[in-house]
């Protein structure tokens, strides 16, 4: 009993000290990484060997080897080392290839140790290589080591560039109270299109404080632009408080375009909820709400077309959900659009509604016919069940227009025997 | 010691032997079975293992922008993909707030180093509006082992999504990756022809020729062979009908290209071919950057290039050398060749007709960075040149009318003043006339001068207005 009793009480302990003699103990299994580690953080004893063996490092290729590598080569290296190897880096020939490896390495080494890679780089003496260097630690950064990229700029002192956009965008994310501190003590350029992101992350995620940043700041810096951000970012922490606010300012054009980005990001989450901020509004900026959704069918968008793809048919009913003088003269080139892509579609939806609705839906669309293709805007307003409105709408279309304009309309529009019979008739009683 | 004792003994050593010998295996086991692609990775995550506890990592992911990136790297290293999978659901689950995008940023950052192609998978399935930020962030991080990942991404966006007039996200990255591995961009590129990706030949050309011209020019030459020109037909105007014009233009970039970088590896054989070879449509369209190119290894060459060019070809090399001024670096940093102030003065020792067209660049750069050297510097050039100084003074811009001016007002000397605000007025395009006169009308300055000053600014040709005022 007795023997087993000891062995049940030294059986855990065994176990216990065989782990800590793995863990404890340099495993001779990695033999690289531990002579790395050796040597680069070494004490001045084991110095000289740890320079003689990173001196066989050829840095510029740091960029063909696999990030492990990398990450391991610059983690373990001594400061002497990473010292040498951008002197090396510096004086290599003016080439794309210094650029990729300047680059590499600083991507590299602001990851693992920011500090010292922004200390490395601002110790560059050469512009070219010192601004790659500046840049590549700058987006490699990880988040959480911005302060150092502050210091950064802070110790480069130009007054004149803005540089430090990036920085405060993406700072703000995570601590916008220190990101306003720095720029408090920053004596550079920043401009309002730099502070908008700025105001915007502080709003998502402290609306009061970045309200109070923003009425003690310079007055330059309430722009439309740095509103827009604001208000973009208290929507995301607290919509409703957000939009209250902004309504209740919406008669003031600095707000103008923080209305339109609002209306336009609760169309894209709600309609229901897009409409019901349109209502909020006064009058005028209604319109502009309005203005700002619709435009995304109607406007002609260069380089990638709409960036955020409206559908024409969403657009057009939500339109249709607002109070009749919000989609007078305007509802009209949103059913064209949408007609010009799927003509059946709009003919369903009309035909849902009552007569006279659709009658004066149809001629909206009429009047709101594009020049260059007239057809469905034309075919809509001979649909036009009432003859009074049908020909009221169609005098409107050639009123002011001389001969040679209307004959090239007409010639324009490809229509049906009988609809060309009838355009013909009503054109000939103008 | 009784035999009975020796039996306990050596019972009780047994078993501490064995239980140590199991704590021991247990340990081993436990490293040996961290998941792992290649050796390499397994040394580093078995250093890792080493140096700090294993992460506990579902709890870190939403607050990962927190953490220290080798934590992440560890983190994302060791985990299976399924796992790193699930952690990116984590994060697209999150309500959209600077937290989340945070967050999303810095997994993103962090696994295109530890595994570019679960990066790229990732980045993939999501949808196509949510890959800016991923992308942005992999492209900000990546080195050149992950840019094959970080190009398969921006190929996955329609090219209008990616470029513009004066971008291209995709150029851009394949350029960074030809500086490094021009071989490993050859072969991305030549196995994603299907995606129309010839137009980025140039980029391949420029930096391998940097490398290896005879390689580079060998392949351009195999590459034209596959794809000889259609022929051209005469249109109804007499004019041709071009029926490859982007094939062909693609030429012409890759051709102009590899002298760029033939210039770089040989800066010395380069000029040769540059000066025999002027007349080469070629050459002359690479002849905007080489000048400026060959400056940054030597100003004198570059002169020596430049004199070494039938006239009408100078003014266009200069122009090269001028758009390498650059406003961050000052006149007396150690290292000043690119500041405005050396370039300008090295474009002054050609004659005025070959600068005169590029100058205004150099000034501008130079006005950004330091107006009051620039203003000091004009100030005490001889007559002529000051005048033609004046003469290629920068304009207001319609962004900055009133701080360019505002710049031009603190000029010391008052008939140099007089003489740039004269020149801004004078220069005024439709699009600065307005603001400008407002600027003017709300100036110190005297009213009959004011009145000249406006009286000098040229009259539209047509009423503009600008989306700023139209927002208004």
């Amino acid at each position: 009993v007795v023997v087993i009793g000891l062995c049940v009480l030294i059986i855990p302990i065994g176990f216990v000290l065989g782990r800590w003699s793995v863990s404890t103990k340099p495993s001779s299994a990695w033999p690289s990484v531990q002579t790395f580690r050796s040597e680069g953080r070494s004490s001045a004893n084991a110095a000289p060997a740890a320079e003689r063996d990173f001196s066989n490092v050829t840095i510029e290729n740091l960029g063909q080897v696999e990030f492990d590598h990398a990450f391991e080569l610059l983690r373990s290296a001594s400061k002497e080392a990473l010292t040498a190897w951008t002197r090396r880096l510096e004086t290599l020939p003016v080439a794309p290839r210094k650029t990729a490896a300047i680059t590499v390495f600083f991507k590299t080494l602001a990851q693992i140790d920011t500090k010292t890679a922004v200390d490395l780089a601002l110790n560059i003496e050469r512009a070219g290589p010192r601004w790659t260097a500046i840049g590549a630690v700058d987006v490699a950064a990880p988040l959480a080591t911005l302060p150092e990229i502050a210091r950064m700029y802070t110790t480069i002192n130009e007054t004149k560039q803005p540089l430090v956009g990036d920085l405060i965008a993406k700072w703000s994310m995570t601590d916008p109270e220190a990101t306003a501190e720095f720029l408090a003590s920053y004596p550079g350029t920043v401009t309002n299109d730099q502070i908008a992101p700025f105001i915007g992350n502080w709003a998502a995620l402290d609306p009061a404080a970045a309200a109070r940043w923003l009425a003690q700041s310079d007055p330059s810096r309430r722009s439309q632009e740095v509103y827009q951000d604001f208000y973009a970012g208290w929507m995301q922490k607290d919509r409703a408080a957000a939009l209250r606010d902004l309504a209740e300012r919406a008669s003031d054009k600095t707000f103008k375009k923080a209305i339109k980005a609002a209306s336009q990001n609760l169309f894209i989450d709600s309609p229901d909820a897009a409409r019901s901020f349109v209502l909020m509004l006064p009058t005028a900026a209604q319109k502009a709400a309005v203005d700002q959704i619709t435009v995304h069918i109607t406007g002609i968008f260069l380089g990638g077309g709409d960036p955020i793809h409206l559908q024409a048919d969403e657009v057009t009913k939500w339109v249709y959900s607002l109070p009749d003088d919000l989609w007078r003269e305007q509802i009209g080139y949103v059913i064209d659009r949408w007609a010009e892509g799927d003509s059946g579609a709009v003919d369903t939806w009309l035909s849902q509604l009552p007569p006279q609705t659709k009658d004066r839906l149809l001629a909206e669309q009429c009047l709101a016919f594009n020049w260059n293709s007239p057809t469905t805007g034309f075919k809509a307003g001979l649909q036009i069940r009432d003859r009074w409105l049908r020909e009221k709408t169609f005098r409107e279309v050639f009123k002011d227009k001389v001969e040679e304009g209307k004959r090239e309309l007409l010639e324009r529009a490809e229509l049906s025997g009988a609809e060309a019979a009838e355009l013909d008739r009503i054109v000939k009683s103008l | 010691m009784t035999p009975s004792h020796r039996l306990f003994v050596s019972a009780i050593l047994c078993a501490a032997g064995l239980s140590f010998a199991a704590g021991r295996l247990a340990t081993t086991w436990g490293h040996t079975q961290t998941p792992s692609t290649d050796t390499a990775a397994r040394t580093i995550d078995k250093a890792a293992a080493s140096a700090a506890p294993p992460p506990s990592v579902p709890e870190h992911v939403p607050d990962i922008a927190r953490l220290p990136f080798g934590e992440t790297y560890r983190i994302l290293k060791s985990a299976s993909p399924e796992t790193v999978r699930s952690y990116c659901d984590q994060l697209e689950r999150l309500p959209l707030s600077p937290s989340r995008a945070a967050a999303l940023s810095t997994f993103f950052k962090t696994l295109i180093q530890a595994n570019p192609a679960l990066t790229r998978d990732l980045i993939l399935g999501l949808k196509k509006d949510d890959r800016w930020l991923p992308l942005h962030a992999i492209r900000e991080a990546a080195t050149p082992r992950g840019m094959e990942a970080v190009a398969e991404v921006l190929l996955g966006f329609d090219r209008i999504e990616i470029s513009g007039c004066s971008y291209d996200l995709l150029r851009d990255s394949l350029d960074d990756w030809g500086k490094t591995d021009p071989l490993a961009l050859k072969q991305f590129l030549e196995s994603h022809r299907e995606q129309d990706v010839e137009r980025y030949f140039e980029k391949l050309v420029l930096n391998w020729a940097a490398y290896d011209p005879d390689a580079a020019q060998k392949w351009m030459a195999s590459e034209i062979e596959k794809r000889p020109f259609i022929p051209t037909q005469p249109d109804e105007n007499g004019g041709e009908q071009i029926f490859d014009s982007d094939w062909r233009s693609t030429v012409e970039q890759m051709a102009a290209a590899w002298i760029q970088g033939f210039l770089v590896n040989d800066p010395d054989r380069a000029t040769q071919y540059i000066v025999e070879h002027v007349d080469n449509e070629a050459v002359q369209y690479a002849l905007n950057w080489l000048a400026g190119d060959l400056y940054l290894v030597s100003p004198e060459r570059a002169r020596d290039l430049i004199l070494r060019l039938p006239p009408e070809q100078q003014s266009k090399s200069i122009g090269g050398v001028a758009r390498k001024a650059d406003p961050l670096v000052k006149s007396d940093a150690s290292d000043n060749m690119t500041s405005p102030r050396l370039v300008a003065e090295w474009m002054l020792k050609f004659p005025s007709e070959t600068y005169a067209g590029d100058i205004r660049w150099v000034m501008n750069s130079w006005k950004m960075s330091d107006p009051q050297e620039l203003f000091t510097w004009m100030a005490a050039l001889p007559t002529l040149t000051r005048e033609e100084m004046i003469r290629h003074f920068p304009g207001v811009s319609s962004e900055n009318t009133q701080e360019d001016f505002d710049t031009v007002m603190q000029v010391s000397d008052p008939v140099l003043r007089r003489q740039l605000l004269e020149q801004v007025a004078r220069d005024a395009g439709s699009s600065e006339e307005k603001k400008l006169r407002r600027v003017l009308e709300k100036s110190q300055l005297p009213a009959d001068e004011k009145a000249r000053l406006i009286s000098l600014i040229p009259k539209p040709e047509y009423e503009t207005v600008s989306a700023e005022e139209d927002a208004d």
